[in-house]
């Protein structure tokens, strides 16, 4: 079901209790929108005119209840946790980490990288504590995790004998 | 268990129990595992019959009842029906919460002082756990999936005061950096707030507590609304019967 808050705003106040039997019966809904119609509320019946065109009520039907974030419709606490992040900015790289079979304490390690915290010399520095500042394997550029990863001399060979 | 039931059931219809309230109140009594609650009107009959069908039901099953470990709890009774029961109930009267199934039991919130026994409970784990020879990512697991899941059946029925939520988090956060119960900032590489969230939002997919709390609580609601025959569906809207109390008997 989308969103039709224009045309909600049109509907009297107290038409909006009514059931849904009551409301799709004889097309009572439609009467129910009262004032002038803006633009936005004419898109949005036209919207929910298609949407109830095809609806029809089976009154032999008991009604139930339906969770609607989760497939089975049952409710789950996990379901509902999640639910709680809806919106939240995604974190790209968290199937790369934690999706492969390298062990615990590796991807543990990768995730600390991604998230910058490990304890290299350029922000050892940041803190005021000094240590050599030049990268301990080429001692050509600063040390920083990115360095020491990717973009060292040696790293890439490294990189290149494994690949390879 | 099932008979001690029918008995109390019996004993209420044919009017030898008064009623709790005025509202059609029932629920006298309630059996799950090993705990019994037992809800009375503090007046000398009511105690003298309920102890007379708890003799029957121990002297036909065996299943007597330890009245020395029992406790009684008033609820909203004055200082006359104290009395009745001290004099009636050879039992020792404790004031809430009392433990019921594991639970706290309380009229009001728990204050943090009266959860801090949940908190010790957590906290005397850790040094069982040979937590200087683990990585920190085999902490992580034991945070994940130890530590936090101690704490869902609590949660699942109260809920627990902010200041206990955090007490858990500082324990878990500690764990997870130094392995001991209490680090400091130095030792965390990465702020909590985003170390507790799912990993696929860049956190290492430890619950955070309040979030959590509200997702098991929610369940309830919809219990209320799949089940409304069963006795949780009152749970929320229920209120204590004025001048009532509970008899706990620990089998």
């Amino acid at each position: 079901m989308p969103h039709l808050p224009h045309l909600y705003g049109a509907i009297a106040t107290r038409a909006r209790k009514r059931t849904v039997y009551a409301a799709i019966t004889g097309g009572q809904w439609i009467s129910d929108i009262k004032g002038a119609l803006s633009l936005q509320v004419l898109i949005e019946y036209l919207q929910l005119w298609e949407l109830l065109s095809n609806v029809e009520l089976q009154p032999e039907l008991e009604d139930v209840h339906v969770w609607k974030f989760t497939n089975s419709g049952v409710y789950s606490t996990k379901s509902a946790y999640e639910v709680l992040f809806i919106g939240a900015i995604q974190f790209d790289p968290w199937e790369r980490i934690w999706k492969s079979w390298a062990p615990g304490k590796c991807k543990f390690f990768l995730w600390l990288v991604a998230h910058n915290r490990c304890w290299t010399t350029d922000r050892l520095a940041k803190r005021g504590l000094n240590n050599p500042s030049k990268c301990p394997l080429c001692d050509q550029v600063d040390e920083t995790i990115d360095h020491l990863l990717v973009s060292c001399v040696f790293t890439r060979q490294f990189w290149f004998n494994m690949l390879q | 268990m099932d008979v001690l039931c029918h008995l109390i059931r019996k004993a209420s219809e044919e009017q030898l129990l008064q009623p709790l309230a005025r509202r059609a109140l029932q629920h006298m009594i309630s059996l799950y595992a090993d705990d019994v609650v037992l809800f009375l009107r503090p007046t000398a009959d009511d105690i003298g019959i309920t102890l007379d069908i708890l003799q029957l039901f121990g002297n036909a099953s065996g299943l007597t009842t330890n009245l020395q470990k029992s406790s009684v709890l008033p609820i909203q009774c004055n200082d006359f029906d104290i009395a009745t029961l001290q004099e009636s109930l050879p039992c020792q009267i404790a004031e809430f919460p009392c433990k019921y199934l594991g639970v706290p039991l309380s009229p009001h919130k728990l204050t943090k002082a009266q959860a801090q026994p949940i908190v010790e409970k957590i906290v005397d784990r850790l040094p069982s756990w040979k937590a200087e020879l683990l990585t920190k990512a085999g902490r992580g697991i034991l945070v994940k999936y130890v530590l936090t899941s101690m704490v869902i059946y609590i949660m699942l029925a109260l809920e627990l005061p902010p200041g206990v939520l955090k007490a858990f988090d500082n324990i878990r956060r500690s764990f997870l950096w130094k392995g001991r119960k209490d680090a400091r900032g130095g030792y965390c590489l990465l702020a909590w707030p985003k170390v507790r969230r799912p990993v696929f939002l860049g956190g290492l997919g430890i619950s955070d507590l309040q979030n959590l709390g509200w997702s098991l609580k929610l369940r309830w609601l919809w219990l209320q609304k799949i089940e409304p025959r069963k006795a949780w569906a009152f749970f929320p809207q229920s209120s204590s019967a004025p001048g009532s109390c509970i008899l706990c008997i620990g089998c």
